[in-house]
């Protein structure tokens, strides 16, 4: 059996991995493979692929080389030692206005091109997403609670852009001061993911909500508290390229955690 | 209409695979529209919405995959789904070595390590990145993608410079490698003659000709539009100087653009006159000024393709003595001119290609004051939705006509409504119309707009006027399309055609020529 060499794991998975034996495998992709175990999913990923919560990148090109499908088991003692432990970065100041309407400009340039169900799909995510802006403004929770449980499952792709909306917010919201928004968003994961969106999204969510995700989304809200425009436009580009739609809805939902509201916290 | 629904269960598949799948789907035979969608129930109210919930859709849970195809009346709905659900089985990579697959550039160029070059297409935004993993990873670049901006530009050109790699573009759409095109780009004869072109067509036009007049390329560089802007400052047209000055199968160096800012002209002036090779400038609608300027260094300047093609030729070698260099033909002048009525006095020119464009718009600008364009700036600028005015010529290939839309060279549709629109104003004397040829181009360029050509000589044959129709095939004998056949529909139509872009532009403005001008 050959070892497959990890050259970064983040802490969670280096820590669950030395304490199971094996997973079952969830599902398997170009580029990763989902193992689910308790409950939870955990990522083995390509070496392209950047380090992410719950995820070890292996030295490998392309996932379907394992030859694994759904339901197989995986034997965890097949994975060599961590070779590095990612740490997500984190901001350490408040976000810079003027980094964020540059980055914002550049989203609203970028917005992907969409079919006939995105069409329709993005005409309610519009109308919840400025639903759930405003309620979380004016401090009306169960009407944030609602337009959040609506764009959960909601929209194209394998994590629904209104999930990827969700979890951009919930990130950037625990990580500028805005506690409540990012654990409002949390209890609405709780109570409804389960039967509203898939498992692969519930877990992103689940992670988004407790202030990790991808590299790419901590690098982007690093610049967010600089001056260096470029340097924000590019993080925001390596955000938008993830997925088809995700990288986009995810960075509007960063975007629309960063814009003032009174009373903030 | 049929609706069909498919329900795949427990089915993951990536995002940019569904859209591909997705796309895919509404690009088959029948299809009127195609969804792929995680079953979840927000996405089922969507479908609701759509009127497409079914019972099988209702029942979808949130990890599975549904699949609906809108089908046309006596459209086999099964076998089109089937086809669609052939489209989520994932192929293996191909064994052929010719072909390969990568995530990344970095990882291509690790994976290959005989490539060289990365062409570069995707939109502009993106573009910049993956330009710069490509010269970090080593590779030379074309970049054919616009919209990038002129800061993003100087740090890739200030680069490839400084690691010796070309850096063509970015709105570079033609190249020839050693002997390779790139993008568009037409089947020239390998020679001498090497080109560093900052104009599209223009770099084509002089590719073609030189092959016409029997010289041969040994290399076509590109720069993009923008490289000879005060800001750029000629970067990758200096590079492309010395690289062809360096290159032992490269004997003649050709320059192409339109007039590049003062600063930079000199630059590029002064790099020609310093090469040992003979040097020729082609500087599209140059001042005799800038013209005596680069005689003074030692350098032929031209204003016009032609003949700074037919300077390339012979300075490679060629006797062109014993050639037809397609001088004017004026006894077909005198006909056009006593066939047209003295309204008809003005020339509509409705172009694909940017600098064959230029080179007619110039040529008319030398004779009439009343020349207007999109390329023109203040007052003799006309927008994209005005109507035409005098003389009008008209660069269909410009942002503000493709606009999202393929380019025209690929879907002439705009320009034929265009074409169509200039026929019926009784002050048109001739119609100017270019039809490029080469790998890259459509088919038959020719032939798609053949109908509307039939119509429009129907039209002014009703209306008692003849309307003179003047084509310009850009190509060659050995281009895919096949000249002969192309040149063959255009005077089974009735319409003229000349031998080369700037007898394009001489005989248009010839033709509407009247006594009192």
């Amino acid at each position: 059996m050959t070892t497959l060499r990890v050259l970064t794991a983040s802490r969670d998975f280096r820590g669950w991995a030395a304490t199971r034996a094996d997973a079952v495998v969830h599902s398997v992709f170009d580029r990763s493979i989902n193992l689910s175990s308790d409950g939870r999913l955990w990522t083995l990923a390509t070496r392209d692929v950047p380090a992410a919560p719950a995820t070890a990148v292996l030295d490998l090109d392309d996932a379907h080389s394992l030859g694994l499908v759904p339901g197989d088991g995986f034997d965890l003692a097949r994975l060599g030692d961590v070779e590095a432990v990612w740490e997500p970065v984190r901001p350490t100041g408040p976000a810079n206005p003027h980094t964020v309407a540059t980055v914002s400009a550049l989203s609203a340039h970028l917005r992907p091109t969409t079919t006939g169900f995105d069409r329709a799909a993005q005409i309610r995510i519009d109308w919840l997403t400025a639903d759930f802006r405003r309620a979380i403004a004016t401090h009306d929770v169960p009407a944030a609670e609602a337009a959040a449980a609506g764009l959960l499952g909601l929209g194209p792709g394998l994590t629904p852009s209104g999930d990827d909306y969700l979890a951009g917010y919930a990130l950037a919201s625990r990580h500028f001061g805005k506690p409540d928004a990012a654990e409002l968003i949390g209890r609405v994961v709780a109570a409804h993911a389960a039967e509203r969106t898939n498992e692969i999204s519930r877990c992103m969510l689940e992670h988004a909500v407790a202030g990790i995700a991808a590299h790419p989304l901590h690098h982007l809200l690093v610049t967010l508290t600089g001056d260096d425009r470029t340097a924000a436009e590019a993080a925001a580009r390596d955000v938008i390229v993830i997925g088809h739609h995700s990288g986009h809805d995810l960075v509007s939902g960063v975007l629309a955690a960063l814009e003032p509201t009174e009373g903030s916290r | 209409m049929t609706a069909t629904t498919r329900i795949k269960k427990n089915t993951y598949i990536d995002s940019v695979s569904l859209m591909s799948i997705s796309t895919k789907a509404n690009a088959l035979d029948g299809v009127q529209q195609a969804f792929c969608a995680m079953g979840t129930p927000m996405n089922k109210e969507v479908l609701e919405g759509l009127g497409l919930v079914n019972d099988e859709i209702a029942a979808a849970t949130p990890g599975d995959l549904m699949l609906i195809a809108l089908t046309d009346d006596g459209v086999d709905a099964e076998t089109t789904m089937d086809a669609i659900e052939q489209l989520l089985i994932r192929k293996p990579r191909s064994e052929d070595e010719a072909e390969s697959t990568y995530r990344t550039i970095a990882q291509a160029a690790a994976g290959r390590k005989d490539t060289n070059l990365a062409v570069i297409s995707v939109n502009g935004a993106f573009a910049v990145n993956q330009a710069h993993a490509a010269l970090d990873a080593g590779l030379n670049v074309m970049m054919f993608s616009d919209n990038v901006s002129v800061d993003d530009e100087l740090a890739l050109k200030r680069k490839a410079h400084d690691a010796g790699l070309l850096m063509m573009g970015p709105d570079c759409g033609t190249a020839i490698i050693n002997g390779v095109g790139l993008c568009f780009a037409n089947n020239v004869r390998r020679g001498r003659i090497g080109i560093v072109g900052a104009s599209g067509t223009g770099s084509q036009e002089l590719s073609v000709r030189i092959h016409g007049f029997t010289g041969g390329v040994s290399q076509l560089i590109g720069t993009g539009g923008r490289d000879l802007s005060e800001e750029i400052g000629g970067i990758m047209m200096l590079d492309g100087i010395a690289a062809l000055e360096a290159d032992p199968g490269t004997d003649v160096i050709v320059v192409v653009s339109k007039p590049p800012a003062q600063s930079v002209a000199e630059k590029v002036l002064d790099a020609l006159g310093a090469c040992s090779k003979p040097t020729v400038a082609c500087f599209l609608g140059a001042s005799p000024e800038l013209l005596d300027r680069a005689a003074a260094k030692g350098v032929q300047g031209f204003n016009r393709t032609k003949p700074a093609a037919i300077a390339a030729v012979e300075a490679s070698g060629v006797d062109t003595s014993q050639l037809n260099l397609h001088s004017l033909n004026w006894p077909l002048i005198e006909e056009v001119r006593a066939k047209l009525t003295d309204e008809q006095r003005y020339i509509r020119g409705i172009f694909c290609g940017g600098t064959l464009c230029d080179e007619a718009m110039f040529l008319a600008m030398e004779d009439f004051g009343d020349v207007y364009s999109n390329l023109r700036a203040g007052e003799f600028h006309l927008g994209a939705d005005d109507a035409s005015k005098a003389h009008t010529f008209l660069d269909f290939g410009s942002d503000e006509y493709t606009n999202g839309k393929p380019h025209p060279m690929i879907d002439p549709s705009n320009r034929i409504q265009r074409f169509l629109t200039e026929v019926a104003d009784p002050e048109v004397g001739v119609i100017v119309l270019d039809f490029e040829l080469g790998y890259g181009a459509n088919p038959d360029p020719v032939g798609v707009m053949l109908p509307a050509l039939k119509e429009a000589k129907a039209k002014a044959l009703e209306a008692g006027r003849h309307l003179e129709i003047l084509a310009y095939v850009q190509g060659t004998e050995l281009d895919p399309q096949g000249f002969d056949e192309q040149v063959s529909k255009l005077t089974e139509a009735g319409v003229t055609w000349a031998s080369s872009s700037t007898n394009t532009g001489l005989l248009a403005r010839e033709f509407v020529k009247k006594d009192n001008n």
